[in-house]
């Protein structure tokens, strides 16, 4: 499945997302992005920077015995007034990440699984 | 007759030099004196609405700590055009652009000094401008409903531990289980120091497992780390976002 047709059908299925954007964290960049009305370059490319941000703060954690320090990072939940974003990549492909621009007023656990398990896809190749 | 011989001898300026001198000084930032705002930042964004809520004029309030502009509001007709913050690049007007400029402006520590300028130019076109009434609402919106006070009364709960910090340079206070004390130290030393882009709370949910998830959050100079339940801090995060009460 082409990474355009995971998208369509991942936001299909996921009610509490409304953009998607397939990143490049090395450039900081949108690779490409599926969203529902208009989504602009800035704004894709500002959900990237943050994804940029938000991976480089989570590495090198020293975590406490118990923790999977691989699947650590591998997905952060950024927020403020203005909503929330999920960030998520596999220990796969660290490179490359899925943003995702959740929905106000939705839950926040359907749409963090559903992004993780995008990314999870995406970098198995599926 | 005689009042308006009167207006014109005191229309009368030096001549040559002196007068522009005189009319550059009359329409230069020598013309105000500054003067302090309150320290607390929300009676200083109420001093600052007001202050434009005043002016009909084209005007220019700039506001500095000593010596240093710590930024600029351009104004007219009881609306603002820009806030300019040195180093940042200019962003589209909104009010909750603008908000969030005046809040970081607003949260500076030290003597914040307020002066009105005559601008040059009108800085707005004819309706454009962010009205003072739309610029209180912005603040208002995310004082209260972006609160880091409101967001860590519902967070602060059910925590297995927890790092807290109330100023940059003020070493941060832990409690709960010690195992966590090394990675919440790890996180929360790059948060705490990263632009915070207010006004309001910011944050980051770190899933651990299933079962736990580190929330970064913080507003301005305080903050938190702390370790919780998943669901329960996922579920947190979501009602702050929709504004429910604690």
């Amino acid at each position: 499945m082409r990474i355009s047709e995971a998208f369509q059908a991942a936001l299909a299925a996921t009610p509490g997302v409304d953009l998607l954007s397939y990143d490049d964290l090395s450039s900081g960049l949108a690779l490409t992005a599926c969203g529902r009305g208009s989504c602009g370059r800035e704004e894709l490319d500002r959900l990237a920077a943050r994804a940029v941000e938000g991976f480089a703060l989570v590495a090198g954690t020293p975590l406490p015995p118990g923790v999977d320090a691989g699947a650590f990072g591998s997905c952060l939940i950024g927020f403020g007034p203005g909503g929330a974003e999920v960030y998520a990549r596999s220990p796969a492909a660290p490179g490359e990440a899925v943003s995702a621009r959740c929905v106000p007023g939705t839950p926040l656990l359907p749409s963090v699984r559903a992004v993780l398990g995008l990314a999870f896809r995406l970098a198995e190749g599926e | 007759m005689r009042a308006a011989g009167t207006f014109t001898r005191a229309l009368r300026l030096p001549a040559g030099g002196r007068a522009d001198a005189l009319l550059a000084l009359l329409a230069g930032e020598g013309a105000a004196e500054g003067h302090l705002l309150p320290p607390d930042p929300t009676a200083r964004l109420a001093r600052i609405t007001r202050e434009i809520d005043e002016t009909a004029l084209p005007r220019a309030l700039l506001l500095r700590t000593g010596a240093v502009e710590i930024g600029r509001i351009a104004v007219a007709r009881r609306r603002v055009g820009a806030v300019t913050l040195p180093g940042l690049p200019d962003e589209p007007p909104t009010a909750r652009s603008l908000a969030a400029r005046l809040a970081r402006i607003a949260a500076e520590p030290g003597a914040i000094a307020l002066t009105v300028l005559r601008a040059a130019a009108d800085p707005l076109a004819t309706g454009t401008g962010c009205p003072v009434a739309d610029l209180r609402a912005a603040l208002a919106s995310t004082a209260s409903h972006g609160s880091l006070e409101r967001l860590t009364a519902r967070l602060l709960s059910r925590d297995a531990a927890r790092l807290t910090w109330a100023g940059q340079d003020v070493a941060a206070q832990f409690s709960g289980a010690a195992e966590w004390r090394p990675a919440l130290m790890h996180l929360s030393a790059a948060f705490r120091t990263a632009p915070w882009r207010g006004p309001g709370a910011e944050g980051m949910a770190i899933p651990l497992s299933g079962q736990q998830v580190v929330i970064l959050a913080r507003q301005d100079r305080q903050g938190l780390a702390a370790v919780l339940p998943l669901v329960f801090g996922l579920d947190a995060i979501g009602a702050w976002l929709r504004g429910e009460a604690s």
